[in-house]
């Protein structure tokens, strides 16, 4: 008989089984055994019942998810704890490879030139501090090396961010030239104060305060009002507005007071438009930070970060403020 | 372990009667038969066979469950050794040397022999009474591994032994099998003849 065989006799063996009679009149006997032993113990209340339910349910269902959520949170908990401990750490210490890997990964992650070029200020930052920390760090040691290093590092992510700075600038300058409706509008502009300087020139008495510039899609638009008569109080009698200016006159202050206020209000979005320059503000960090003034370095950072972050949102304020001004200089023409 | 034995166990671990209840009817055809092959007497395996459910519920009730990673591994430790605890009371009893080969325990009940009452073909009953004439060690991993289809882990585990020395036991319990089979001398009317070597008892965790 050869081992097959041999096994799938054997296997055949599992035919043998107790008496079903026994085995009724054992299970009886057993329960009434377990329940006796059972009722000895302490009862089990309504609320244990359903926490045992409810913990088989659990086991029954969730048991895998569990597990990978488990592993997910230990995974990211534990990346983010250690960044956490990371963070306040300097050249020297356990933690600081894991900060450097935690930027770097950031780094790698972000997508958006504008948020890589703050990111890269931030880092630049991180390095002043940590050169801060170094030099007030009581410990012996050869510092000018551990200093020099973070300077390097600093002066890489300054280089970075002002390539970056450089490409959103030319992607800017990209966006303006692909905005032909602005041209468009410039000329229209231009137009009407030939038209204006025209009717001045006949003595007609039209004053222009303001055009109300909106800014679309397409770019820069002269946006059209009903015209405004020219107030009696002006002392100019009854004098109506020469119908040419009408396309001039647009809502807005029918007094030269409430024009000198718009022209103040456009002086503040020049002034707002005059954020410091990025590029200058990360040259005069790397400056500052060669005359090893470190928080003036800080400072000069966050200027070039508000900067940077400005130039995006600012875009289509700062180019509508530079019309606002061209055509308040129309108007003083004008008048 | 399959889920439905994970969930038994989970609550038995809470000492619940009606999943000790499930477990008895999952397990005791098991059990009895590991016993049956161990005892071949019918009333004496069902005597152990409850008596094993009976002392694993007083483990239950002790806690001690949570020492085995199955319930299974528990029912054979205990079952093995309620077997070996009869052996020794029946050989107090004959006052007879179980350890002598050339004396060995003639048992011999023909109304209770269920191998002689079960209809079976010329090769399985060669089969089965040859397993009574191999070594008791042996018996047991045959039993466990191909009758009860216990994974070499388990039978590890019940027997307190690793996974290799289990696999050579395996080994050479089939090949004593085999030539015992390949022996053409086999008489099925002969008298069974046990040789019941009293192993030491497992030490049940407490």
């Amino acid at each position: 008989m050869k081992e097959d065989d041999i096994l799938i006799q054997l296997n055949k063996l599992k035919d043998i089984e107790p008496d079903a009679e026994w085995k009724k009149r054992n299970r009886e006997l057993l329960y009434s055994q377990v329940s006796a032993q059972a009722d000895e113990g302490a009862r089990i209340g309504w609320f244990k019942v359903f926490e045992r339910q409810l913990s088989i349910f659990t086991l029954r269902v969730s048991q895998p998810a569990m597990t990978v959520m488990l592993i997910i949170v230990f995974i990211f908990g534990g990346g983010i704890l250690s960044l956490r401990a990371a963070r306040d750490t300097a050249p020297g210490d356990s933690m600081y490879i894991a900060k450097i890997l935690g930027e770097k990964t950031q780094y790698a992650l972000t997508f958006d030139v504008k948020k890589k070029a703050q990111l890269g200020l931030e880092f630049a930052g991180n390095r002043v501090k940590e050169i801060n920390k170094v030099l007030t760090q009581n410990e012996s040691g050869d510092k000018t090396e551990t200093v020099a290093r973070l300077k390097e590092d600093f002066k890489k992510e300054l280089s970075g961010v002002k390539d970056r700075v450089a490409k959103i600038n030319e992607e800017q300058k990209i966006s303006v030239k692909d905005a032909p409706a602005a041209d468009e509008n410039k000329e229209e502009v231009s137009g009407q104060e030939e038209l204006s300087t025209e009717n001045t020139e006949e003595g007609e008495d039209v004053q222009l305060f303001s055009a109300a510039f909106e800014r679309d899609d397409r770019g820069v638009q002269v946006s059209e009002s009903e015209p405004i008569p020219f107030p009696a109080a002006a002392g100019e009698g009854d004098n109506e507005p020469a119908t040419g200016t009408n396309l001039l006159e647009a809502e807005g202050p029918a007094t030269t007071s409430e024009a000198a206020a718009n022209s103040t209000s456009s002086a503040e979005v020049v002034e707002k438009s005059a954020v410091p320059n990025p590029e200058e503000a990360l040259y005069q960090a790397g400056e500052l930070l060669s005359q090893e003034d470190y928080s003036a370095t800080l400072n000069k950072l966050d200027e070039a970060g508000e900067a940077i972050d400005q130039v995006n949102k600012e875009e289509g304020e700062v180019l509508g403020a530079e019309e606002v001004v061209e055509n308040n200089t129309a108007s003083t023409t004008a008048n | 372990m399959s889920s439905k034995e994970k969930i038994l166990y989970y609550r038995l671990k809470q000492k619940d009667k009606e999943a000790f209840i499930e477990a008895y009817d999952l397990f005791l055809d098991n059990i009895y038969r590991f016993v049956f092959f161990k005892v071949s007497n019918k009333e004496t395996a069902e005597d152990i066979t409850s008596q094993t459910f009976l002392k694993t519920w007083n483990y239950i009730q002790n806690n001690e469950l949570t020492d085995y990673k199955t319930l299974r591994s528990l029912l054979y430790k205990v079952a093995r050794n309620l077997v070996i605890d009869h052996y020794r009371q029946e050989s107090r009893k004959q006052e007879l040397s179980l350890d002598q080969e050339d004396n060995p325990i003639t048992i011999v009940d023909d109304k209770q022999d269920l191998l002689k009452k079960m209809e079976l073909d010329g090769d399985l009953k060669m089969v089965a009474a040859k397993m009574n004439e191999i070594k008791d060690e042996y018996r047991e991993v045959i039993i466990m591994r191909y009758v009860n289809e216990l994974s070499v882990a388990e039978i590890a585990r019940i027997l307190d032994k690793n996974q290799g020395n289990v696999r050579v036991l395996l080994y050479r319990a089939l090949k004593t099998l085999r030539e015992l089979t390949e022996k053409s001398g086999y008489n099925p009317n002969a008298p069974i003849n046990i040789k019941q070597d009293v192993p030491d008892k497992i030490k049940i965790r407490s």
